[in-house]
């Protein structure tokens, strides 16, 4: 599923320039906890968090994410929405709780991680 | 002598233990009084502490108190809670600094307080053990400030920051932000691993001074395999633990058995 698609989908605020709008979603990984990110989110992955740190901006563009999605109305640093426009990663934001934009990311038919990566 | 030239002073090996609770933190035991603490530490020869409660520092003047005499020196210190629930073990030269950066946490605490849990207690104490009062608000939640904004305020207070217990798997820098954020101003990283080990899982800690504190709830805790030792001036100071996690005018440190 395309990038674009998705956000307009959610509606999600847009916190960086869009980069790569055009990109293909592979699948989700949702998690607070970077390690846990840094251990099993795949390339192309919509990463969905609360963590607005700027280390967030590192991982997405080591594992090539194909964004990073804060939700819960968690604010996010300045700094990282500076390092993301830098390093050409986006960056959304959203009120909903993070369920309900699971919910949302499921119903449009994305699949989790690792299922992804399977088939 | 000439300008300039401070004489020396005699570096001696100090036992330390740069994180301990006080029973005015709520997951400490009770057991966990200025008394207890300063005759545990004189038991097993550690010769400088950090009193390090949940966002406040209240007992430390107690602590510091009975150890006068004995030979202990305690430092000012407090750990802290940050918007991403990483803890920082954050230390202090004077208790005035220390009053000051306790008063921007609390600004910072949420404003509607949790309650505290069926059986939590959190007592500030005299020197003599006796509960000057119960402090009702729940100390331990996040602040809303990141871990950047802590290590730039302890700074301004002339403090030193410790990223804590990085090893477990929650509330720590490793764990919630995955690797050590590029040019944070920790001095110093809590560790239970050897160097080696650490460094291999997580690359991002090299270069960075390690240490081994017992992080005590209570006082068995204080009792560890390994302890962080200083080669510092008898007469230790804030800016004695700084120069030795510099390794400067020799000082040192080191993790042993
Ligand atoms: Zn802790
Ligand atoms: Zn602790």
């Amino acid at each position: 599923m395309l990038l674009s698609q998705i956000v307009k989908e959610l509606t999600l605020d847009q916190l960086t320039d869009f980069h790569g709008a055009e990109r293909t979603v592979g699948g989700v990984y949702v998690a607070d906890l970077i390690s846990l990110v840094m251990a099993n989110a795949k390339q192309d992955d919509l990463w969905l968090t609360h963590q607005g740190h700027q280390n967030i901006v590192a991982l997405a563009s080591l594992l090539r994410l194909s964004c990073v999605v804060i939700g819960g109305g968690m604010r996010c640093q300045e700094e990282t929405i500076r390092k993301a426009n830098e390093e050409k990663i986006s960056l959304f934001g959203s009120t909903l709780p993070i369920y309900e934009l699971a919910g949302r990311l499921y119903v449009c038919g994305l699949q989790p991680s690792a299922y992804a990566e399977m088939d | 002598m000439s300008v300039g030239c401070s004489p020396v002073p005699m570096l001696k090996w100090i036992k330390a233990d740069l994180h301990i609770h006080t029973v005015l933190s709520a997951c400490a035991d009770l057991d966990m009084s200025p008394r207890e603490i300063i005759n545990t530490a004189k038991l097993l020869g550690i010769g400088l502490l950090a009193i390090t409660d949940h966002h406040a520092i209240d007992n430390v003047a107690a602590c510091r108190e009975v150890a006068k005499g004995t030979g202990i020196t305690v430092l000012f210190g407090m750990e802290v809670q940050t918007r991403e629930e990483v803890h920082l073990v954050c230390l202090f030269p004077s208790e005035d600094l220390a009053d000051s950066f306790a008063a921007l946490v609390a600004q910072h605490l949420p404003s509607n307080w949790l309650s505290l849990g069926a059986g939590e207690i959190q007592a500030v104490v005299t020197a003599n053990d006796q509960v000057v009062r119960l402090d009702q608000r729940k100390l331990l939640a996040s602040l809303d400030l990141s871990v950047e904004d802590v290590c730039g305020a302890v700074a301004r207070h002339q403090g030193l920051t410790i990223a804590a217990h990085v090893d477990r798997p929650q509330y720590s820098l490793l764990a919630n932000l995955g690797f050590v954020p590029p040019e944070l101003p920790v001095a110093a990283l809590e560790t239970i691993s050897d160097a080696a080990a650490l460094h291999k899982k997580h690359p991002s800690t090299v270069g960075y001074p390690l240490l081994c504190s017992s992080d005590a709830h209570c006082l068995p805790m204080l009792n560890k395999e390994k302890y962080t030792y200083f080669y510092v001036a008898e007469d230790v100071t804030l800016s004695e633990i700084r120069m030795a996690l510099k390794g400067e005018g020799g000082r040192k440190v080191r993790i042993e058995n």
